[in-house]
């Protein structure tokens, strides 16, 4: 390159310098620019537009994608909170269930019911220092569903009728005729031992027959079912239907328990 | 063409930043690269530099002047230094240090306007450095590419 195009170049540059520092001393007057920076905005706006279409795209996107991030969050919190809400439900309303219980003079609450003994036994919150006897009947709705195998000063258990080693006397209501009422151990009830000839039918109602002062008569157990079965020994064995709800207890009424005995003996027990 | 080009370029990813994101100067880059390159071509070059600075103040900076400023001053003293080399001095890594180098005073003062304090400024920096310096990498294999042309 030669010194006269230097030279030239060097002209041109300071020139150059100039008009830009000229520019600079005019620029605070946003008047002398308004106009040119309007017009230099609304050409580029064109070859712009792919670029702000991009970046609006992906803008939204991210939004997008932060929202339904908090929503999913907020679900999330929503469903813990709806279950620990619906811990707390359940507590109240087994707190209360268990207080409404401990309330009825005459009820015992079951403590245990275990799973292997599920149609054999269950376990009451009252004992012996409530007046529980062994061998008192234990109701439910009104109809019988055990009897008091063992009570201890607290507890007692108490054997159901669907246990296969409990045998109650009955009496069919209708016909008074005699038999016993064993359970099968599966949750089934049979009336055991009544003869081959007797004319009984489906919905015969059965009680309970004077045998013991431990259990008295004329307590209801159920009725009979239509299903039968015919044994070796010349006797028909007829499916009971129980009134008590044997799959769904919370409590048993005990025959003999005194209400002062079950006052004096709540206030020291926590499960009363 | 290609001073077109480079300051749509800059332009186009300046508005896809969205302001977020200091951009490499790619219009400078050019500009300097193109003057190295092509020393005969000086003059328009440098009106180049100040329309495309002018340009630039007007869209983005709203204060005219400062970019062109920049410009003109960086590529009159790139080539000062370039032309004051002997010919057989002007190796490669000189080449990548004038171009690296040319986009520093610009690149601090845009960061400072920016508004970028304390580690801020130095995030900003480094940022804008992983932009410069492919670019400035991939404009040596161009003009190292030339030398070997030329010797040929």
């Amino acid at each position: 390159m030669t010194d006269k195009h230097r030279e030239r170049e060097w002209i041109h540059g300071l020139l150059a310098l100039a008009a830009s520092l000229l520019l600079l001393a005019a620029a605070p007057r946003r008047e002398f620019f308004k106009g040119a920076v309007d017009f230099v905005g609304a050409i580029l706006r064109y070859p712009e537009y792919p670029a702000v279409f991009i970046e609006t795209t992906a803008r939204e996107f991210v939004v997008w994608f932060a929202e339904r991030q908090g929503l999913q969050e907020r679900l999330k919190s929503l469903k813990e909170e709806n279950e620990h809400l619906r811990l707390v439900w359940s507590m109240e309303n087994a707190r209360n269930l268990r207080r409404e219980l401990d309330g009825f003079v005459r009820y015992a609450r079951i403590t245990l019911r275990e799973p292997l003994s599920w149609w054999s036994e269950v376990r009451i919150n009252k004992g012996r220092d409530d007046g529980v006897v062994v061998g008192a009947p234990a109701l439910h709705n009104g109809f019988l569903a055990g009897r008091v195998s063992s009570a201890e000063s607290g507890f007692a258990w108490v054997e159901l009728l669907s246990s296969s080693s409990l045998m109650i006397p009955v009496v069919i209501e209708e016909t008074r005729d005699l038999g016993v009422v064993a359970g099968d151990g599966d949750g089934g009830v049979w009336l055991l031992y009544v003869p081959e000839n007797r004319m009984l039918r489906g919905g015969m109602r059965v009680s309970t027959a004077m045998v013991s002062e431990a259990l008295p008569p004329g307590i209801p157990l159920g009725s009979l079912a239509d299903e039968r079965r015919e044994t070796s020994d010349g006797y028909t064995a007829w499916r009971v239907l129980p009134g008590a709800s044997l799959s769904q207890l919370y409590a048993l009424e005990i025959l003999g328990l005194h209400p002062s005995s079950q006052g004096s003996s709540s206030t020291g027990r926590p499960g009363s | 063409m290609i001073y077109l080009l480079s300051w749509y370029a800059q332009d186009f990813l300046w508005v896809l930043g969205a302001g977020k994101v200091l951009i490499p100067e790619i219009f400078l880059l050019a500009l300097v690269f193109l003057s190295l390159f092509r020393s005969e071509d000086g003059v328009r070059i440098l009106w180049a530099a100040f329309f495309g600075g002018v340009l630039w103040d007007l869209r983005w900076t709203g204060f005219p002047g400062v970019s062109s400023l920049f410009y003109v001053s960086t590529l009159m003293f790139v080539r000062w230094v370039w032309h004051s080399i002997p010919v057989s001095g002007r190796t490669i890594s000189l080449f990548g240090f004038l171009l690296w180098s040319a986009n520093m005073p610009v690149a601090l003062g845009r960061i400072f306007l920016w508004g970028a304090r304390g580690i801020g400024l130095w995030q900003a920096y480094l940022l804008q450095q992983s932009h410069i310096v492919p670019l400035v990498l991939l404009a040596c294999a161009a003009y190292a590419w030339r030398l070997k042309k030329q010797d040929v």
